[in-house]
Formats: structure tokens, C-alpha cells, sequence
């Protein structure tokens, strides 16, 4: 059976780089700096580089199970129970980010934009617009986050309007922080590359080899370490160390500091757009799960657990949204991140080498 | 015959030679004309020889061929054909090869057993309904002919536009009473024959008492009918409609309709005028990208100028804020309400104006236009800086090249305007990403509707934000899956010769 719904490079490309670009963007300069300082930027390009790794792993393992997405490569790998147990706790993975993405967005956008707007109306907003383009095949999520990317280069287009009134000195002398320092922050910065183990997820529709595959991975880890570090480089010559520490979103900071002849503030225009790319990321998610569902329950289609993704990540966001909550929140990710995003993909692939598991016969999978 | 239908092997004719008996003969043509409908055969016994009559019969006259071909041969029954007195530009021998062409011309061919030769009579149908230069769709060059509402005439448009024999005419009737007579057209070797299969059966399976347009026809056709956006395009223009054709698209054309039906369309076919291709390459592209900004102002402007004042008042400059605060001061309106008089009041304008005869509509314009806008303002109801803002949102609605798009941008903006007005930025954002959802999620007839950009194809933008130099539009657009994908091979071949 041939798949109909597939994507090409391209699409993969957009889709990958708008599912890792979204809510924490706009304070990574400033929870990077909290730890390597002026050398914020060099961390970056290191996660980057201990990135590319990792992804190695991921087409490794994807090369072993062509035909195959993550839940079925768990099965394969691990056995009917224990797969099936993971593609829950996968499931419950993919919720709670969504839930971080819902609660910091709201969080953010009431500070900044909306401020008598009660939470709860955002919340919704953010909400319909996941599941109105979650509940329809990839194809279209992907076509969605190629137009996406536009927005993504209005950031690149605009941010070195600050060089003009940077400070090189800053960032000088380059490597000061000291290497524990620079690696601290490159451990902190690997929740921004969250949303990488979703390529396990869309490997099987992508339409290229293995080796294409892998250079499209890998162009989009290029580009997400070289915009983020892009992004910091800029903030870090445009305020000094004390601001930064001070600024808890230096990139709207830096942005709200420009004026044009026709826009006095554009930093406002700029966080609209940012809504843009915190929507997809969301939708990536709530793809996500709902694909676990699916996988685990086939009595219903994946459309109805895109509704029950929404409204569990809808109703969990409602619960916390304290401050504190916030924060505990974004730990709890940032760790279980670290175990969806590396170990346990690494732990398949080892384990698929050790008893050599690959792919036997034709397994179809749908999306 | 162009190049591109040669280099197409499925197409290519059988060899027949001229010594081949009748049988071969008639099956050669009729084989060369393939499924199309509009090829009629009738079989002629004469002089005790079998013979067959064909003729195309959107192009010709039937009462040339009764009163030149058939009366005749009936009259005359014992004699040679040669020897039968008819007027003397109507009657030709040709070769069996010319016979194809002879017939797309509209000229009818009879076979006859034992003749080599064929006869070719000259039975060219004169348009005798004066068609009018469509209200909808001017062009300022070009040709200004417009279908007119006689199903059979509108086909001679096309069979004139394309004389090849690719050209397949297929007839269905829809409607319990009405019976209508439709037309689906499409180019063999060109048109993907899965699309083609799928609106036949579409249509086969329609169930209906009467249609009595395309516009009828549309929402039964359509993927999603509920959509703001139109997924097929009408034209009333033959040149229109001949060269979507050759691009790989189907048309269908109905009994009673001077509109046509275009499809599948993407979002882009509806900014495109058969004015772009007739100008020069600059002002083409020019007029395509303007179309394409005035599809953004006027779906955006009113809900941004909303958000503005309602919400990011420190988003205008200094200078700009003293005049529009001036402007706003005194308006007891919140400014959605403002936004939403005025456009409703253009609506107005616009619905009252379109039925009635033209002098009258011309006096709801002035009436409308100018004392109402300017009336609106001094009473201190509307702020002056408002009124620009719907005017110029109008303006631009128009001046987009499909009525349907325009309408379609009109009825969208009061839902951007309502969400602006309750989240400001943030509100015209989410619309927008749930417009821009809606049009990735679109499909016509099952082909992408927002391409080339969702999907992206580098390729098709060549025809779409602005268009290319005519020379460099080589491929068909993909997205049709058409069969034969290159369209030009070398068009500017003299270059080479002139160096």
C-alpha cells in the first residue's frame, strides 16, 4: 500500500525547524546568559554541534526502520508490551510539552499584549487553531509550516537593525566565561531544540532516502543553531551583561527598542508573529499525541484524539499557571525532554544493534 | 500540429494508407478524434456504395450539410460523385492525411467505398449571434469576444481556439426536468485522465431536478462547499478558457450559460487576467503583484486600523498620532461600529447599485459615495481617517481580478474586524492563521489549492505573485498532474541563429 500523504524535503525541513522554533525562543538569550555570560553564544553552537550527534542516532535508527514511525520502531524494538507502555509515556511526554507551550504562550502574551484579556480566552484562541489544523493529515500541517517560515525570516531580516548600536565589547574577551561555564549553558539551552524526536515521528512519509534524510536533518540543525546563536550574538552586543540578567525576553527588549518612520514599536508586530510559530509548534505536539493515540487505540480516528489532546493540554493549562507552577513546569520539560530527545532514542538504537532488529517485511503506517 | 502533442506517443496516429478500404479509413479518423462526442459519423449509401459523412458538429453548419452534402447525393443517387452538380467552392478531393485537419477546420468529409480520394465539403458554420465583450472580464488588449448562451456556439469557440484533435467534447445531461445539456472539455494527452475521470464521475453521480448554470453546478462539484474561498473559476472569456485548457485544466461549459467553468484552480488563477499576458513583461508582473497587495490591504487594512486605536496606541508615531487622534476624539462610536457602518453602508452601495440600469446605479454612486461619506464625517458619526480606510479597502477588493475573490475578501473582513477589535494584534493573527490553515487544508477536484506556495513549488511561482517572461513559463503547472508537462521547448530559437 503506498502512502498517499507524504511530504517532501523541503516540508520536512519547515516542519522540523517550526516545531524546535517556537515558545522559548524569545528568553533563550537570557537563560543562556544566566550561565555562560558573554559567551552565551558559543554555548549555543555547541548544543548545536552535540545536536548533530544525536541526530546521526536518529537517521541511524530511522535507516534501520524505513517504513516505520516511532510507536511502531518501539514495538519492533522492545516488544508489544513494553512499546506500548513507552508510546504512552510518550503520549503524556508530547501532552505536557504541549501543556508548557499553552501556559508559557499565555503567560508571555498577557505580559506583553493582552493584559486584561482573561487567561482563559488565550488559552482557547491557541487551542482551536491546534486542533482546527491538528486534526487534518500532514500534508497540511506541513504545507502550514512552510508558510510559517516567513515569519521566521521577518526575525532574521529585522534583528541586525541592532548591530548598529551594538557594543562589540560585550561579548569580549570571547571565552571568559570559562568552558564549565559555556558547557552549563549549552546543557540549559537543549529545551530549545525540543521537538527534534518528532523527526522519528514523520520519517516515514518524508519522501527521500536515508541520505537525503539526513541532509535535510541536518541543514535544519544548522540553521536552528545558527539562527539561535544569531538571535543571542545579537542581544549579547546590544545590552550589557547587567541588562541581560534583568531581561527576561531580551530579543522583544531589543526589538522594542527600534522605531521605524511608520511603526513606532515593533516589537508588537513582531510578537504577533511569533504566535505564528508557537501555533505550529503546538500543532506539532498535538500531532504528536494524537498519533500515539491512534496508534494505541485504533477503534477511533486520529482526529478524535486530537480533540482529547487539546482539551487535556486546554484543561491542564488552566490548572497551572502560577508562577511557580510555570517554572516547575518548564524543569519538569526541560528533563523529560532530555530523556525523550536523546536517551531513549539512543537506547533503541543500541539495543536494535544488539539484537539486530531492523524492519522485517512491509509494515504500513498511517498518518 | 505543435510540437508538444507529437512528442506524446500515446497520441500518435496509426498510419492508414490511402489504398486501406473504407472501414480503415472511417475507423482512422474516428480514431484520431478519440472519445470526443462532437464527432458525428453517418453512414450514406451511394451509387451502391457504402460511404460515411463526418463532420465536427460545434463548427459546422447542419444546414450546409443538408442542403450541399446530402439532399445531393440523395438526388442524384446513379451518378459519380464528380458528376454531381454542386456549387463549386463546397467540393474537394483530399489525401486521407489532410482529412484530420480539413475536418477541424469545420469542413465535412464523406468516405466512400472504392474512392481513394476523400471528398471535403466546405460546410464552415458562420457565427450568426454577434457576441459582446463580457462586462466582467475587460481587457483593454486582446480579443473582446465573450461566450454567448448557446451551448454549441460556445464550442466553436473552443474548436476554432484549438484546432487540434486532441480536443475532446464530452456531453452529459444533468437535471430530473430541466435536462440540461452539458459540456465537459479537456485536451487529450494533456489533462490528467485521473482528474478527468474523477469529475466525470462527479457529475455522473448527480442527482438533481434542475441546474440552469455553472454556478448551479459549482456547489455540487465542489470539494468544500462551505469554504469563504471559490474553488473554480468562471470565465467568459474564450481566450480565458482555451488557454487554462492547454495548461491542463478542465472546462465545462453548460446549455443556457455564458459563463463557463474552470477546474481545478489554485488561489493564485484567480489574480491572473488575460491582460498580464497580453501587456509588456514589466507592467504584467506589475499589475499581478498590485492585485495581489490590494487582496492583503483589503483584508487587512480596516481590522489593523482597528487594532491600532483600540489597542497598540504606541504603535503610531508622534507625528501621525496628533492627526489621528484628532481624527477619533469626537466619535461617540467604539471603532468597530465605526468600521462596520461604513462598510456595511459600501455594501449597501454596492448591492443597490449592481441591478439597476446604469444611469440609475450612477446616481446611488454619487448619492451613496459622496453625500453619505461626506455627510457621515461632518455629522461627526464616522472619522474622516475611517472613511479612507474602508474606501480604500473597497477599492482594492475590486480591484481584484475575480468577482468571487472580491466578494469572498469582503465577507472575511468582518470576522478579522470583529477579532481585532477583541485582541487587537493578537486577534487579526490567529484569523489570519486560521485563513492561511483553511487554505492549505483546501483541495480542488483533489489538487492542492493554495500551491505554489503550500505546497511550495519554485517552479509554478513563475505564473503566480508576478508572471515571467512569456519565453519562460516552460511547464505546465505541476500540480495538475498533466501528461504532458513541458509546454515550450525553445521558444526564442532565432536567438541563436542571429549571433
Amino acid at each position: 500500500m503506498k502512502i498517499d500523504t507524504q511530504i517532501t524535503k523541503l516540508q520536512m525541513f519547515t516542519f522540523l525547524i517550526q516545531t524546535q522554533i517556537g515558545v522559548a525562543f524569545l528568553s533563550l538569550p537570557h537563560e543562556i546568559h544566566n550561565y555562560a555570560k558573554g559567551d552565551s553564544w558559543m554555548s549555543l553552537l555547541l548544543t548545536g554541534v552535540f545536536m548533530e550527534l544525536f541526530i546521526i542516532f536518529y537517521i541511524l535508527l530511522t535507516n534501520r526502520f524505513p517504513k516505520q514511525h516511532l510507536f511502531t520502531i518501539l514495538e519492533s524494538v522492545l516488544g508489544k508490551i513494553v512499546g506500548r507502555c513507552l508510546t504512552l509515556i510518550y503520549a503524556g511526554y508530547f501532552l505536557l510539552t504541549g501543556t508548557t507551550i499553552l501556559v508559557l504562550f499565555v503567560s508571555m502574551l498577557k505580559k506583553w499584549m493582552l493584559i486584561y484579556t482573561p487567561y482563559w480566552v488565550i488559552l482557547l484562541l491557541m487551542v482551536s487553531i491546534g486542533i482546527y489544523i491538528a486534526t487534518e493529515n500532514l500534508q497540511v500541517i506541513a504545507r502550514f509550516s512552510f508558510i510559517a517560515t516567513i515569519v521566521i525570516l521577518t526575525f532574521i531580516v529585522v534583528a541586525p537593525i541592532a548591530f548598529k548600536d551594538g557594543n562589540l565589547h560585550y561579548i569580549m574577551p570571547v571565552g571568559d566565561a570559562g568552558l564549565m561555564n559555556i558547557i552549563n549553558g549549552a546543557a540549559h539551552a537543549t529545551l530549545a531544540w525540543q521537538g527534534m524526536e518528532l523527526f522519528l515521528l514523520i520519517a516515514p512519509f518524508v519522501i527521500s532516502t536515508g541520505r537525503e534524510k539526513m541532509k535535510v536533518f541536518t541543514l535544519a540543525n544548522l540553521f536552528i543553531t545558527l539562527f539561535y546563536a544569531f538571535i543571542t550574538f545579537t542581544c549579547l552586543i546590544y545590552f550589557s551583561g547587567n541588562e541581560l540578567v534583568l531581561l527576561p525576553q531580551p530579543v522583544l527588549y531589543l526589538l522594542k527598542s527600534f522605531s521605524f518612520t511608520i511603526i513606532e514599536r515593533p516589537d508588537l508586530v513582531l510578537i504577533s508573529f511569533w504566535i505564528i510559530l508557537v501555533g505550529t509548534s503546538f500543532i506539532s505536539y498535538l500531532y504528536g499525541a494524537s498519533m500515539a493515540g491512534a496508534f494505541l487505540f485504533k477503534k477511533w480516528p486520529r482526529r478524535s484524539y486530537v480533540y482529547l489532546s487539546a482539551i487535556t493540554c486546554f484543561v491542564a493549562a488552566l490548572f497551572f499557571n502560577s508562577v511557580q507552577e510555570i517554572t516547575k513546569l518548564t524543569k519538569y520539560v526541560t528533563y523529560t525532554g532530555l530523556i525523550f530527545l536523546m536517551v531513549i532514542p539512543a537506547a533503541l538504537l543500541f539495543i536494535s544493534f544488539l539484537f539486530q532488529k531492523r524492519q522485517r517485511g512491509e509494515i504500513d503506517v498511517e498518518n | 500540429m505543435s510540437h508538444s502533442s507529437v512528442s506524446n506517443n500515446e497520441n500518435v496516429l496509426p498510419t492508414a494508407e490511402d489504398d486501406a478500404t473504407f472501414e480503415d479509413r472511417a475507423a482512422f479518423i474516428q480514431r484520431a478524434f478519440g472519445s470526443t462526442e462532437d464527432l458525428m459519423k453517418v453512414p450514406l449509401s451511394f451509387n451502391n456504395k457504402q460511404g460515411v459523412l463526418f463532420y465536427l458538429a460545434v463548427i459546422s453548419d447542419l444546414e450546409k450539410i443538408q442542403r450541399s452534402i446530402l439532399f445531393p447525393l440523395m438526388k442524384y443517387r446513379d451518378l459519380e460523385v464528380e458528376q454531381i452538380p454542386l456549387t463549386a467552392e463546397a467540393k474537394s478531393k483530399i489525401m486521407l492525411k489532410d482529412s484530420i485537419y480539413t475536418l477541424i477546420q469545420g469542413n465535412s468529409i464523406v468516405v466512400l467505398e472504392g474512392c481513394e480520394e476523400l471528398y471535403s465539403f466546405n460546410t464552415v458554420k458562420e457565427n450568426t449571434r454577434s457576441s459582446v465583450e463580457p462586462d466582467s472580464e475587460k481587457t483593454v488588449r486582446g480579443s473582446h469576444i465573450g461566450f454567448v448562451e448557446n451551448l454549441s456556439t460556445n464550442l466553436g469557440f473552443i474548436r476554432r481556439g484549438i484546432e487540434s484533435r486532441h480536443l475532446r467534447i464530452h456531453y452529459e445531461r444533468i437535471g430530473q426536468y430541466t435536462n440540461n445539456q452539458i459540456a465537459i472539455v479537456y485536451i487529450d494527452g494533456i489533462a490528467s485522465p485521473a482528474l478527468v475521470r474523477k469529475l466525470k464521475e462527479r457529475i455522473s453521480t448527480l442527482s438533481i431536478d434542475m441546474t440552469f448554470s455553472p454556478g448551479y453546478l459549482e456547489e455540487l462539484l465542489e470539494d468544500v462547499p462551505y469554504s469563504p474561498f471559490p474553488h473554480l473559476l468562471y470565465t467568459e472569456r474564450p481566450d480565458r478558457a482555451i488557454a487554462q485548457l492547454i495548461e491542463g485544466r478542465i472546462v465545462i461549459m453548460a446549455e443556457g450559460s455564458s459563463d463557463v467553468l474552470v477546474l481545478p484552480v489554485s488561489f493564485f488563477s484567480f489574480f491572473q487576467t488575460t491582460d498580464d499576458y497580453n501587456s509588456r513583461i514589466i507592467t504584467g508582473s506589475f499589475f499581478r503583484f498590485l492585485r495581489l497587495i490590494s487582496f492583503i490591504i483589503s483584508l487587512l487594512l480596516p481590522s489593523l486600523y482597528i487594532a491600532v486605536i483600540g489597542f497598540h496606541f504606541e504603535i503610531i508615531p508622534k507625528e501621525i498620532l496628533v492627526l489621528v487622534k484628532n481624527s477619533v476624539e469626537n466619535i461617540p462610536f467604539p471603532p468597530l461600529i465605526e468600521a462596520m457602518i461604513m462598510a456595511f453602508t459600501i455594501e449597501l452601495i454596492r448591492e443597490a447599485g449592481i441591478r439597476l440600469p446604469t444611469p440609475i446605479g450612477q446616481t446611488i454612486g454619487i448619492v451613496g459615495g459622496l453625500i453619505i461619506g461626506d455627510a457621515i464625517v461632518s455629522a461627526g458619526l464616522v472619522s474622516n481617517i475611517m472613511v479612507i480606510v474602508i474606501a480604500l479597502t473597497a477599492i482594492s477588493s475590486f480591484t481584484i481580478a475575480s468577482y468571487e475573490m472580491s466578494n469572498t475578501v469582503r465577507i472575511l473582513n468582518y470576522p478579522i474586524m470583529l477579532s481585532a477589535a477583541t485582541f487587537g494584534f493578537v486577534g487579526i493573527i490567529f484569523s489570519l492563521m486560521f485563513i492561511v490553515g483553511h487554505l492549505c487544508k483546501l483541495e480542488s477536484l483533489g489538487t492542492p489549492y493554495f500551491t505554489p506556495l503550500a505546497p511550495f513549488n519554485i517552479k509554478g511561482l513563475k505564473d503566480a505573485i508576478i508572471r515571467f517572461p512569456i519565453w519562460l513559463l516552460k511547464d505546465r503547472p505541476r500540480e495538475l498532474r498533466v501528461k504532458n508537462k513541458r509546454r515550450l521547448y525553445r521558444p526564442r530559437r532565432w536567438e541563436n541563429n542571429e549571433n
